[in-house]
C-alpha cells in the first residue's frame, strides 16, 4: 500500500514537471520573431523596411512625471524611433531602479533574458560566462555613427576595453562625463570667522576647529561640525566618485585607497595597502580625536543631513552640490553661501583627483537576436537628437556624454557671460547636450555682477538654477591649475575580483573606519595588510597585473 | 484579591511598571515618529531634525497621495491579496489539519505525510525554481501568484493540527453515532470549537500577506499590479552614495529620492489597517497561541 502510493505521488510529481516544461517551450516559442530584412548595410541611421521589435527590461523611477505629459506608450521617442528607424520596443517587464539589480539577477540566473537591456558590470560578466550574449563587434564597428565613436575614443580604449572578451565586443558601454570630488564650503561662515579658504591639510584642520569652536552659526551653542561625511570614506576602482567621503584627504597625502597604483618596484599595487594610506589614516584618526570630523560618522540616517539643518562647514563631492544636497539646506538657509574649492592640495602643492571609471552601464543583447545592429542604431538617434525629444522615456539607452562635458559647459558659460561668445557660437555640438539650454538661460539664473559667484548673486527659483549653480561653482574646479589626475592602472572586475571582492572590501573599510574612529590602533593597518594579501589580495593583484600587461 | 503592601514588593511592582512602560515606548515611538516625519516640512526631516513634535507642521504629503492614483491602485491590489489569501489558507489549512489530527491507526500514513511537510516547511527549492514555476504556469503578473505561492502556510498547520488533537475525542465519536461523517463533523463540530486557534492562524496569514512586499517585487513585471508594501519598499530604499552617477537626469532626481515626509506618509497609511484589525483579533490571538500549543 505504502510503496504503491509512493509510486503515484512519483508519477504525479513527474507529470508536473513535464507539464511546466511544455509550457516555457511554447512561451519562447511564441516571441515574436523579428522578421525584418537589413536596411541599406552600415548606414548609422538607415529605416528598417519591416518594423523590428525588440523586447526590453526597464528601469523605473516611481517617483518620475514626465514634465510635457508624456507616458510610456505615448513619448516623442517611440514616435520617433518608429518613424526614423521603424524600430518598436517592447517592455517585458519594469521595476524601479533601486530593485533592478535583483530583478535582473533573476533574469539572468534563468536564463529569461529580453532582447535588449543594459546591465552593470557584475552582470556582464555573469552573462558573457553563461553564454547569454551576442557578439556587437560588427554591429557597432559598422552601424556607430561618427559621434558615438568620438566619444567612445575619447576615453582612449578605456571603455572598449571592459566590454572586450577575447577580441570581442559583448556589450556597448556607457561612457559618462569627468568628474571628481572637491571640498565645498561655507563662505559665509569663512568670512565671519575672518579666515581664508584652506589650501594645505593643516589649513582644513585650522577651519574645521574654528568651525567647530567659534561658533559660526551664531546661536550661543556649541552645535556645529567641521567636516560632514558618511561610512564611504573613498571610492574603490569598481564605482566612484562618491559623495560625502574623505577621497581628497587621502588624496592630499599621495594615497588612493582602492585604486590599482604603481609600487615602489615598478609593478601594479593596491593603494590601500601602501604606506601613504597609513599617513593619511593616521592624521584622519587624529582629525577624528579632535573632533573635526562629523563625531557620529554612521550613525545618522544619512551623512547629508547635517548639510541640510545647517550645521555643517564642509563635505566633499563631485560639481553637482547645486542639484543635492544644497537646495534642500537652502529651504533652510537660503543665504548658506556654500562654495566650491580644490583643496587640500600634497606638499608639492598638487591636488590629487582620482579618475573614476567612465562606464557604470552595458548595453547588452540577448544571443540569437537577430536585429544587434538595432541597438546601435536607436543609441545613434538618442546621442544626434537628445535636444530635440528631450530626455524622457529614452529606453535601452547607452548613456554617452563627451567626458570633458562639465568643464567644457563651465568655459562656454564664462565666455557667454562675459560676452566674449554667444549661445549661438556653440550652435552644432550635439554630444553636449544640455549645453544650448544652459547658455541660453544662464542670465536668467545668475544675476549681475556675473564674475561673483556668491549666494545672493543668484535667482533660486529659476527653473535651471540647479544646474547653472554646479557648473558654475562646481565645475570651475576643473580648470584648477593645481589639477593631478590620477588613473587606476586597471579598471576591470576579473574572475578573482569577483569572486573576492566583496570580502576584502569589508575587511577594507571596517578596519578604516576603526583606525578613524579610534576603536583600534593605528597598527592594525599593519595586521590589516597581511590580513588582505592572505584573503585572496595577491590573487588579485597577479591577475590585474595580467590584464595591463 | 490580597495586596501586597510591603515596601519590597511596591519597589518590586514599580520596576515592572517603569520595564513594561518603557518597553510599550519602544513598540510605540517608531510608529509616532513616523506620523511626525510625514506631518514636517520637506526640508526639516531631510534635515533629521524632527523629533517628537512635527517641524514646520502641514498635511501636503498626504494631500499629495490622494491624488496618487498609483498608491490606490497597489493599495487596491493589497486588498484583494488579503482577502483571497485569507480565504484560501483559511480552507486548505482546515483541510490538512483535520486529516492530519487523526491518529495512525485512522490514517495509516499521517506519520510520512507529516515528515514530508515538515521537511518542506524547512527546505524550499529556492527563488529561481519557484520563479520559473510560476513562469510555466502563467500566474506572472496574476494576483494568484501572490497567494497561491506559499498559500499553504506549515506552522498553521501544525497549530491548527495540535489544536484539533486537543478537542476529547469523544465528542467526535458521539456525532459518529448519530451518524454524522467526516464533513459534517469537520465543518459543524470541529470548526464551531476551534475559533480561537482559527482566529489566530487567519490573522497570521492576514498581516503575512499584507507585509510582504517580496513576491511582489519579484513576480509582477509591471508597477501597475504591485501589492501596496512592494510600492512602498521601492520608495524608500536608501540611496547608495559611493557611486552616483553625474546623469543631469539623475542628479535632478536625487532631491525627489530623499523625499522622506512623502514616504514616512505613505507608510503610516499602509499601517493603518492592520493597526485597526489587530485590536479585534487580539482577545483570540493570546487565547489561541498558548492552546494549540500544547501537545498531549
Amino acid at each position: 500500500m505504502f510503496k504503491k502510493i509512493i509510486m503515484v505521488l512519483l508519477a504525479a510529481s513527474m507529470a508536473a514537471v513535464s507539464a511546466c516544461s511544455n509550457g516555457s517551450n511554447e512561451k519562447t516559442a511564441e516571441k515574436p520573431q523579428a522578421s525584418a530584412k537589413p536596411a541599406a548595410p552600415a548606414d548609422p541611421f538607415g529605416k528598417y523596411e519591416e518594423p523590428v521589435t525588440i523586447t526590453t527590461a526597464y528601469s523605473v523611477d516611481p517617483a518620475f512625471k514626465s514634465t510635457k505629459g508624456e507616458t510610456l506608450e505615448n513619448n516623442a521617442w517611440k514616435t520617433a524611433m518608429k518613424e526614423e528607424l521603424n524600430i518598436e520596443i517592447d517592455i517585458a517587464w519594469q521595476v524601479s531602479k533601486e530593485n533592478f539589480d535583483q530583478k535582473m539577477n533573476l533574469s539572468i540566473a534563468s536564463n529569461d533574458l529580453p532582447d535588449a537591456m543594459v546591465v552593470s558590470q557584475v552582470q556582464l560578466n555573469q552573462m558573457v560566462k553563461a553564454g547569454e550574449l551576442e557578439d556587437l563587434t560588427e554591429a557597432y564597428n559598422n552601424y556607430a555613427s561618427p559621434s558615438v565613436k568620438r566619444i567612445m575614443e575619447s576615453t582612449n580604449g578605456l571603455a572598449i576595453e571592459q566590454v572586450t572578451f577575447d577580441g570581442k565586443m559583448m556589450a556597448i558601454p556607457h561612457v559618462g562625463a569627468e568628474d571628481f570630488n572637491m571640498l565645498w564650503i561655507r563662505q559665509d561662515w569663512l568670512d565671519k570667522l575672518g579666515l581664508q579658504p584652506p589650501k594645505t591639510v593643516e589649513d582644513l584642520e585650522n577651519v574645521a576647529k574654528a568651525f567647530v569652536e567659534r561658533d559660526p552659526d551664531g546661536n550661543g551653542k556649541a552645535d556645529t561640525i567641521g567636516i560632514a561625511t558618511g561610512t564611504g570614506l573613498y571610492n574603490d576602482f569598481t564605482a566612484g566618485p562618491g559623495a560625502f567621503d574623505l577621497t581628497p584627504i587621502f588624496g592630499a597625502f599621495n594615497a588612493f585607497p582602492g585604486f590599482w597604483v604603481e609600487g615602489e618596484d615598478g609593478k601594479p599595487a593596491y593603494g590601500s595597502i601602501l604606506p601613504e594610506t597609513k599617513n593619511a589614516l593616521a592624521k584622519l584618526r587624529d582629525m577624528y580625536a579632535a573632533g573635526l570630523i562629523d563625531k557620529e560618522i554612521g550613525i545618522r540616517k544619512a551623512a547629508e543631513e547635517t548639510v541640510i539643518s545647517g550645521k555643517a562647514g564642509m563635505f566633499f563631492e563631485g560639481f553637482y552640490g547645486g542639484y543635492w544636497p544644497l537646495p534642500s539646506a537652502w529651504q533652510n538657509d537660503p543665504k548658506a553661501n556654500w562654495q566650491a574649492y580644490a583643496a587640500p592640495l600634497d606638499k608639492e602643492g598638487k591636488y590629487n583627483v582620482k579618475i573614476t571609471n567612465p562606464s557604470n552601464g552595458y548595453l547588452v543583447v540577448r544571443k540569437g537576436f537577430e536585429h544587434p545592429e538595432a541597438l546601435i542604431k536607436l543609441n545613434n538617434l538618442y546621442l544626434r537628437d537628445e535636444a530635440i525629444h528631450g530626455p524622457d522615456f529614452m529606453l535601452i539607452r547607452n548613456f554617452f556624454a563627451p567626458l570633458d562635458e562639465i568643464g567644457f559647459e563651465y568655459k562656454a558659460m564664462q565666455e557667454v557671460l562675459a560676452g566674449t561668445k554667444k549661445p549661438e557660437d556653440y550652435a552644432d555640438l550635439p554630444e553636449y547636450k544640455l549645453l544650448k539650454n544652459s547658455l541660453e538661460t544662464i542670465k536668467n539664473a545668475k544675476l549681475e555682477p556675473y564674475d561673483k559667484l556668491d549666494i545672493q548673486y543668484w535667482n533660486q527659483s529659476d527653473k535651471d538654477f540647479m544646474r547653472a549653480y554646479s557648473i558654475m561653482v562646481g565645475a570651475r574646479n576643473h580648470f584648477d591649475p593645481n589639477l593631478n589626475k590620477i588613473k587606476s592602472l586597471s579598471y576591470t572586475r576579473t574572475e578573482s575580483v569577483e569572486k573576492r571582492w566583496t570580502n576584502l572590501t569589508k575587511l577594507e573599510k571596517e578596519t578604516f573606519l576603526k583606525i578613524i574612529m579610534g576603536s583600534a590602533p593605528l597598527d592594525t593597518f599593519d595586521q590589516f595588510v597581511k590580513d588582505w594579501k592572505k584573503q585572496g589580495g595577491d590573487v588579485v593583484t597577479e591577475e590585474i597585473t595580467k590584464t595591463i600587461q | 484579591m490580597i495586596r501586597e503592601t510591603s515596601a519590597a514588593s511596591k519597589i518590586f511592582d514599580l520596576t515592572l511598571i517603569i520595564v513594561l512602560v518603557a518597553i510599550s515606548l519602544l513598540c510605540i515611538l517608531p510608529i509616532w515618529y513616523t506620523l511626525m516625519v510625514s506631518l514636517s516640512q520637506k526640508s526639516a526631516a531631510a534635515a533629521g531634525i524632527v523629533s517628537v513634535w512635527p517641524k514646520g507642521f502641514n498635511l501636503n504629503s498626504y494631500q499629495q497621495i490622494m491624488k496618487d492614483a498609483m498608491f490606490f491602485n497597489s493599495f487596491w491590489v493589497s486588498v484583494q491579496r488579503v482577502g483571497l489569501g485569507a480565504v484560501i489558507s483559511f480552507a486548505v489549512t482546515v483541510l490538512m489539519a483535520y486529516p492530519l489530527s487523526k491518529s495512525t491507526k485512522d490514517f495509516r500514513l499521517r506519520n510520512v505525510l507529516m515528515w514530508v511537510l515538515v521537511f518542506m516547511m524547512l527546505f524550499s527549492g529556492g527563488l529561481i525554481p519557484l520563479y520559473q514555476t510560476v513562469k510555466a504556469y502563467g500566474l506572472i503578473d496574476s494576483v494568484w501568484v501572490l497567494v497561491l505561492s506559499g498559500g499553504l502556510p506549515m506552522f498553521n498547520v501544525i497549530l491548527v493540527m495540535n489544536f484539533f488533537r486537543n478537542l476529547p475525542k469523544e465528542l467526535e465519536e458521539s456525532a459518529f453515532v448519530d451518524g454524522a461523517g467526516p464533513w459534517y463533523t469537520l465543518i459543524k463540530l470541529i470548526i464551531p470549537l476551534s475559533v480561537p486557534v482559527l482566529a489566530t492562524v487567519t490573522l497570521f496569514s492576514i498581516v503575512g500577506h499584507w507585509n510582504e512586499f517580496f513576491s511582489g517585487l519579484v513576480f509582477m513585471t509591471k508597477p501597475d499590479n504591485y501589492p501596496l508594501q512592494t510600492y512602498i519598499q521601492q520608495m524608500v530604499v536608501q540611496m547608495d552614495l559611493t557611486s552616483i552617477s553625474n546623469d543631469p537626469e539623475a542628479l535632478k532626481r536625487l532631491n525627489e529620492l530623499s523625499n522622506q515626509t512623502l514616504n514616512a506618509a505613505k507608510i503610516f497609511i499602509a499601517m493603518i489597517p492592520i493597526l485597526v484589525i489587530y485590536p479585534f483579533l487580539q482577545r483570540f490571538f493570546v487565547h489561541g497561541i498558548t492552546l494549540g500549543s500544547v501537545k498531549e
